[in-house]
């Protein structure tokens, strides 16, 4: 069975959620692929405007624009052009509600949870393809995936970006734990060795121009 | 250039501007420190680490090896500190040491390398100084890591808050407040002997003092305190402050880059504060916010939960039984054990009790404890016990001025001579004693019961605590002198615990946003008023004194638009705020409100009629249940069957679904049957308008309650939410059918009494998974027979929900219960509520928490899992105290409850109370809550008469009396035990022990329904103090003669205060009319001989003869005496959220037995008087 399953609307600028469907389905698997959610929008800012996620049984699919970023899981099978055009309509109501003023001042995580009631109804339209294929038409987006695919985004990617991506992002919370700290150290460069010898030197030399003071004073 | 050339990614945040570190040296040889240099500098760079050992404090001055003190594992380090010291701990780490403000000093140390203990700390370069970092490499080497802080415990308290650190600049902690203590407590006019004790005191507890070496300075402390003047804080202000600037050479332990995103932090006081918005100025300050919250404590815990808890019938809560009886008295046992009873019998069984009974004078002492069972048979006393001979003993000097209210009792009494003498024996072990601790002589003191509300003590803390303390109706503790150990408190037998109310509706609290929550790291305590600032970049944790740093947010207020003031934040001013969470706090988006309800159609149920009384109550408040847009909403119908209802959005009518096979049930449509409460409106309108006429011919009389909830629990766990489930009788059908356990003829047994505890662990395992999935079960029982609430009641006290018991409802019949449904029910539907709630409570190190009461499913040792949280919910917490607390002088309790608003924020309202810690027994007798003290005894009690018997719990109770009363006679020694002494502070305490034992929870004699017996206890539960109070003892007053005088204004209204009467027969004249508020019911009792003004002008009515048997309310009169009475009682309605009905019960109708039997001082056929009560107390204590 093929079916959209979840969607989150998230700023870009700092991963902060914005808005979420409520999820009325439930599955450990699922839950799973909410993990990814929260990891994909750490990073938002260094991803394309139109990435795909591929995890096992489901994919993630995601659009940024405007500083906003469209999140949506489904199941594998579902078609990518139907996917894409659900993240569409996401973002035209999104913006078309909210504007930016509004978005790039939230502090408060799921401002717009409100959006949900969009989400949830326009989940359940391209849930169910009787009724949707009459009412929107496909081609416009089928040509634009096939011009401009999707950015494939693979697990190890994922996986490393933690580390490395981490020291310049924006704010990344997990860089505060302990297990990426090692992560983020790299080898000390040449410079850097010199340098901490002559600095070393310094301060060795300091020291006995100070014990030297010392002793002239008294 | 860059030292630690291992971060290379990080250098560029170094750069920090020099002055400002440099600073701190400078300003530091401004303070006036003469002889503590040394240690004093000690204080100041050292590290931040847990575990601060306060006893090292002393050793400090010239004591240099203190800075290499043991060298800690590594991993403490990368623990403890941030992520910048997780690296540090890694083998190819460079330490260095920001040591530079030293060479200044150079002269004061000799081994200037001794410094780069602190190295791993403020590795941070500073690149003019460079020089430095070599002579802190040449120690790494012996010193791989961090040096213990040499800064004492807790110590801010002392230096911002008492006066007596004036002189000194870091004061010695456990000295001031040891000295601090006993200043509270033996106020003395005469100035050299409480310094004398001080010196006692120090001199034990082996500390060298440095503050209290003159002794003309702790007595004028002394009268400071007790005259609890304002300057007390005034006097030491300048000196702290010139501390906390002078500690600017910041320990940096991040190093993330600075954020180049404004940092956004706005506070809102109350709903409609002012807001604001700024951009710290971040550049200077090269370090960012530390990131405090990376994996909630609490998010982790549900994790762990999610998928595990369905499965768990474990019991949830530690059996109290031994905390009653084994933990706080433990002497109990062994006494009732090796009782060399003369009657056989080893329980205490009524029937062989009349023996013992028939003793001839009261005052034989009787030879057992337990060969008696309490409340039964007693011996009749002397009616006038006022000229009982026993002299009153007292500790007041009668010239004392204080006390001079208490001077008319010599007089009256002959012993003055005795008085006199004990009087010296008094002062020699404490000198003259403050109200709390004034000895009342129980038996003589005829109106023990105040004219006036009684009111929480406050805790005996310095002025400027005094006024930070959270308020007491949110969080109490019985003993508001906390004792210093163990061994002290089982000397006291009081219980300890807390009584919480953390979700009272407030009309003012501060709302914080901010992208930081400050929280310990180590302990993930909440910042809060009586943390310490070591100085304006750290603070001390007031639970574990763990040494943090304070985010560059946090150094912004945003409510005084200042920099650089941490402690003027919200979050330090007021112990009660609420946090607006990050995601780090959500396992998912915040969920909708929903609203399930389950509604019992069967015969019984159509006969009582409550449909139409719910469905218009419901299509009233529809627009008021809390919710955003998202708000879903259902309905399910059960008799022998269940009955959905199809309220999608777009169909013409509510459809209906039965679904007849209730031993597996389905869910007919997934996803039409709750719906969004304003897409459906219409549909819902229709249903409810339809609903009470749907089932009015109906025959079915059994009830599948069991499957229906079943049914709920796969509607809601999607989402969770709230199911209110109505039920009019037995279950009767598939899972979860009981029976019929009651005896009627056993209702005024004084045997044991049966089947409090559940017959099936159907409904228990039920709310466990609804629990889990975040679903409370909120549960109204109206039922005019035996529905076996002991079984019903799980399904709520385990999912956090609440419970309703309306005993023989009938919508015409008893028109009072279906007022009383009515008004429930729109407070019900209308009042505040969290989703998805856990609450944990944290207190100071060496406390432990040990059992919990009330409504909830506790997840692990501390956390309770809250599926829906309410503000009519209370909670109770046992603790012990593990380590002693020799080291501390105040401790800290911390209530955290992260929820999801119905608006779908998800916030944090943090509760912290600070209370004094004692070293003796006399200060822990006068910091007794007596009120808190009751409420937790009788939820210790309801768990005991559920694990083992009614009567065991009794016994406990009026153990608690006599073992607290003994107690304090063996303090003060030369008491004559023919007299029965208690401190004024517990002074009532007997008399709140009796009113539970003739609460209908535990009394025995008298015919009490298993039903009402258990929903009683129910309420014991889960009711917060306040309420519970009323419920155990009610007050009473005289309201025929209301008179303006004391009147408050309320909202322009005046409303008369009149006095406290006691609750005996004694004080009820015929003449008079007099209200009993009882909590959730009001009765006005009118006498035969009341003045027919007042029962015209009030009542309405020409005669007595005239007033109907019932009446329950009071007409709007236009006269004087009317208008006093309905705004005395509706101010007393508006003080609580359940709206009690009114019985005016004329003298001589059948109804006034309801009334008498709350008259708890006077004696029923099965129970004692109040007298009695204390007579049968004291004679346990001589034995």
């Amino acid at each position: 069975m093929s079916m959209i399953l979840s969607a989150s609307v998230i700023r870009v600028r700092d991963g902060l959620p914005l808005s979420a469907s409520t999820d009325y389905e439930q599955s450990t698997g699922m839950q799973e692929c909410r993990k990814y959610f929260k990891m994909l929008s750490r990073k938002l800012a260094q991803l394309p405007d139109r990435c795909t996620l591929k995890t096992g049984h489901y994919n993630i699919n995601f659009i940024s624009s405007l500083g906003v970023s469209y999140m949506m899981l489904c199941t594998e099978n579902y078609p990518n052009v139907l996917a894409f055009s659900f993240l569409d309509e996401l973002q035209k109501e999104f913006i078309t509600t909210y504007n930016m003023m509004k978005t790039n001042t939230a502090v408060r995580p799921y401002c717009f949870i409100e959006f949900d009631n969009f989400i949830q109804r326009t989940k359940q339209r391209y849930n169910n393809p009787r009724s949707l294929s009459t009412k929107i038409n496909l081609s416009d987006m089928q040509t634009e995936i096939k011009l401009r695919p999707p950015y494939q985004i693979s697990m190890c990617e994922l996986g490393s970006a933690n580390g490395v991506t981490s020291a310049f992002s924006v704010d990344c919370k997990g860089a505060g734990k302990i297990s990426s700290a090692h992560q983020r150290l790299e080898p000390a460069t040449l410079s850097g060795i010199v340098g901490f010898i002559l600095s070393l030197l310094c301060g060795a030399l300091n020291l006995i121009r100070g014990f030297h003071a010392i002793e002239s004073l008294l | 250039m860059q030292v630690p050339s291992g971060y290379g990614l990080h250098h560029q945040n170094y750069i920090a501007p020099s002055g400002h570190y440099s600073q701190g040296p400078g300003k530091m040889t401004s303070l006036p420190l003469d002889t503590q240099c040394g240690d004093y500098y000690s204080a100041l760079y050292t590290v931040p680490t847990q575990n601060v050992t306060p006893n090292t404090v002393n050793q400090q001055p010239g004591a240099q090896q203190l800075y290499s003190r043991g060298p800690p594992a590594p991993h403490i380090v990368g623990s403890t500190l941030g992520s910048f010291q997780g690296a540090a701990s890694s083998a190819s780490h460079l330490h260095t040491s920001a040591s530079q403000p030293y060479s200044s000093f150079v002269n004061h140390y000799n081994s200037p390398a001794m410094y780069s203990a602190s190295s791993s700390v403020a590795s941070q370069g500073f690149p003019s100084t460079c020089g430095h970092y070599a002579m802190s490499t040449v120690s790494n080497a012996a010193y791989p890591s961090v040096s213990y802080p040499s800064l004492p415990a807790g110590d801010t308290y002392g230096q911002m808050f008492t006066s007596q650190n004036a002189p000194t600049v870091r004061p010695v902690k456990d000295n001031s407040f040891s000295g601090q203590n006993t200043a509270i407590s033996h106020p003395s006019p005469l100035p050299p002997l409480p310094s004398q004790q001080h010196h006692q005191q120090q001199s034990l507890s082996g500390y060298s003092t440095l503050t209290w070496s003159s002794p003309g300075l702790p007595s004028t402390q002394d009268n400071l305190i007790r005259n609890h003047t304002g300057s007390l804080a005034v006097a030491n202000n300048n000196p702290t402050i010139t501390v906390a600037d002078s500690l600017s050479c910041p320990v940096m332990q991040n190093v993330q880059p600075p954020k180049s995103s404004p940092v956004v932090s706005t506070v809102l006081s109350g709903s409609s504060g002012s807001s604001s918005t700024r951009t710290p100025p971040t550049a200077n300050h090269p370090v960012e916010p530390v990131t405090s919250v990376t994996q909630p404590s609490e998010l982790l815990q549900q994790k762990g939960v999610d998928s595990s808890s369905t499965t768990s019938s474990a019991s949830p809560m530690p059996n109290s039984y031994d905390a009653l009886e084994g933990g706080s008295y433990p002497d109990m046992l062994s006494s009732s054990a090796s009782s060399p009873a003369p009657d056989p019998a080893p329980e205490p069984d009524p029937a062989s009790a009349p023996a013992p009974a028939s003793a001839p004078a009261p005052v034989v002492p009787q030879p057992s404890k337990m060969a008696k069972p309490f409340g039964y048979g007693y011996p009749t006393l002397q009616p006038g016990y006022q000229n009982a001979t026993a002299p009153l003993i007292s500790g007041v000097q009668p010239s004392n001025p204080v006390y001079s209210g208490f001077q008319q009792y010599p007089q009256q009494y002959p012993g003055v001579n005795q008085l006199s003498s004990s009087i010296g024996g008094l002062s020699l072990q404490s000198s003259p004693q403050p109200e709390s601790l004034r000895p009342v002589n129980l038996t003589q003191e005829r109106n023990i019961l105040p004219m006036t509300p009684v009111w929480a003590p406050v805790p005996n803390l310095n002025a400027d605590l005094k006024k930070l303390n959270c308020s007491p109706d949110s969080f109490r503790c019985t003993l508001t002198n906390i004792p210093q150990t163990q061994a002290l408190l089982n000397k006291a037998k009081l219980p300890l615990g807390l009584l919480l109310h953390p979700f009272r509706d407030l009309t003012q609290l501060p709302v914080i946003t901010s992208n930081t929550i400050v929280r310990c790291r180590s302990c993930r305590t909440y910042i809060n008023p009586f943390v310490s600032f070591i100085d304006q970049r750290r603070w001390k944790c007031n639970l574990c004194y763990r040494v943090n740093d304070v985010p560059e947010e946090f150094m912004y207020n945003p409510l005084t638009r200042s920099y650089g003031e941490p402690h003027k934040r919200p979050e330090v001013q007021n112990s009660t705020v609420e946090f607006i969470a990050s995601s780090d706090y959500m396992l998912r988006p915040p969920q909708p409100a929903v609203y399930l309800f389950v509604l019992d159609v069967s015969h019984n149920a159509v006969e009582a009629g409550y449909l139409t009384i719910l469905c218009q109550s419901l299509l009233e408040n529809l627009d008021k249940l809390p919710g955003d847009s998202r708000t879903r909403i259902g309905f399910m119908t059960f008799d022998s069957t269940i009955h959905f209802y199809n309220l999608q959005e777009g169909l013409s009518q509510p459809q209906m679904l039965i679904v007849s096979d209730i031993d597996d049930v389905f869910l007919p449509t997934p996803d039409s049957l709750l719906v969004n409460l304003y897409e459906s409106k219409e549909l819902i309108k229709d249903l409810l308008n339809a609903l009470p006429n749907m089932f009015t011919n109906t025959r079915e009389t059994h009830s599948a309650l069991g499957p229906a909830l079943q049914a709920a629990f796969k509607l809601m766990s999607p989402t969770g939410g709230r199911v209110s489930v109505f039920q009019t009788q037995l279950p009767s059908l598939g899972a979860g059918l009981l029976q019929s356990r009651e005896d009627p003829n056993q209702r005024s047994s004084t045997k044991v009494v049966q089947h409090l505890g559940p017959a099936t662990d159907f409904y228990k395992k039920l709310a466990l998974d609804c629990s889990g999935q975040q679903t409370a079960v909120d549960l109204f029982l109206l039922s005019s027979q035996y529905s076996d609430l002991a079984s019903l009641a799980c399904m709520s006290k385990y999912s956090a929900g609440c419970i309703y018991y309306y005993p023989s409802f009938h919508y015409t019949h008893n028109p009072s219960q279906a007022e009383k449904l009515q008004k429930d029910l729109k407070r019900y539907l209308t009042r505040k509520i969290g989703f998805e709630a856990v609450m944990r409570i944290r207190c100071t190190k060496g406390l432990s928490m040990h059992t919990f009461h009330g409504n909830f499913f506790v997840r692990s040792t501390d956390l309770l899992s809250l599926a829906n949280i309410n503000p009519d919910a209370g909670f109770a917490v046992q603790l012990s105290i593990e380590e002693s607390l020799t080291d501390t002088s105040l401790v800290c309790f911390q209530t955290a409850l992260l929820y999801t608003s119905s608006k779908g924020e998800r916030r944090i309202r943090v509760h912290t109370l600070c209370l004094p810690v004692v070293s003796s027994l006399a200060d822990v007798y006068a910091g007794v809550d007596v009120q808190a003290a009751i409420c937790l005894l009788a939820n210790m009690a309801v768990d005991r008469s559920v694990s083992s018997s009614l009567s065991d719990a009794r016994d406990a109770l009026v153990n608690a009396v006599v073992d607290s009363l003994s107690a304090y006679g063996s303090t003060v020694s030369n008491l004559q035990h023919s007299a029965l002494m208690a401190p004024s502070s517990l002074k009532l305490f007997p008399l709140y022990v009796l009113a539970l034992l003739k609460q209908k929870a535990f009394r025995t004699g008298t015919s009490t329904r298993l039903d009402d017996r258990v929903y009683a206890m129910c309420q014991i539960k889960s009711q917060p103090l306040v309420h519970l109070m009323k419920m155990i003892h009610p007050n009473l007053y005289r309201i025929d003669r209301l008179t303006d005088e004391g009147a408050v204004h309320v909202n322009d209204r005046i409303v008369p205060q009149p006095p406290l009467q006691k609750l005996s027969a004694e004080k009820l004249t015929r003449e008079g009319a007099f209200l009993m508020d009882c909590g959730s019911v009001f009765y006005i009792w009118v006498g035969k001989g009341c003045d027919n003004n007042f029962i015209e002008d009030v009542l309405g009515y020409t005669n007595f003869a005239s007033i109907p048997q019932k009446m329950t309310h009071l007409p709007e009169l236009d006269t004087l005496s009317s208008e006093r009475a309905r705004s005395f009682i509706t101010w007393l309605r508006d003080s609580r959220p359940l709206s009690p009905i009114l019985h005016i019960v004329k003298d001589e109708s059948p109804a006034k037995a309801e009334f008498f039997q709350h008259l708890i001082e006077d004696r029923t056929e099965a129970a004692f008087s109040y007298y009695e009560f204390l007579l049968h107390v004291q004679q346990q204590i001589c034995k």
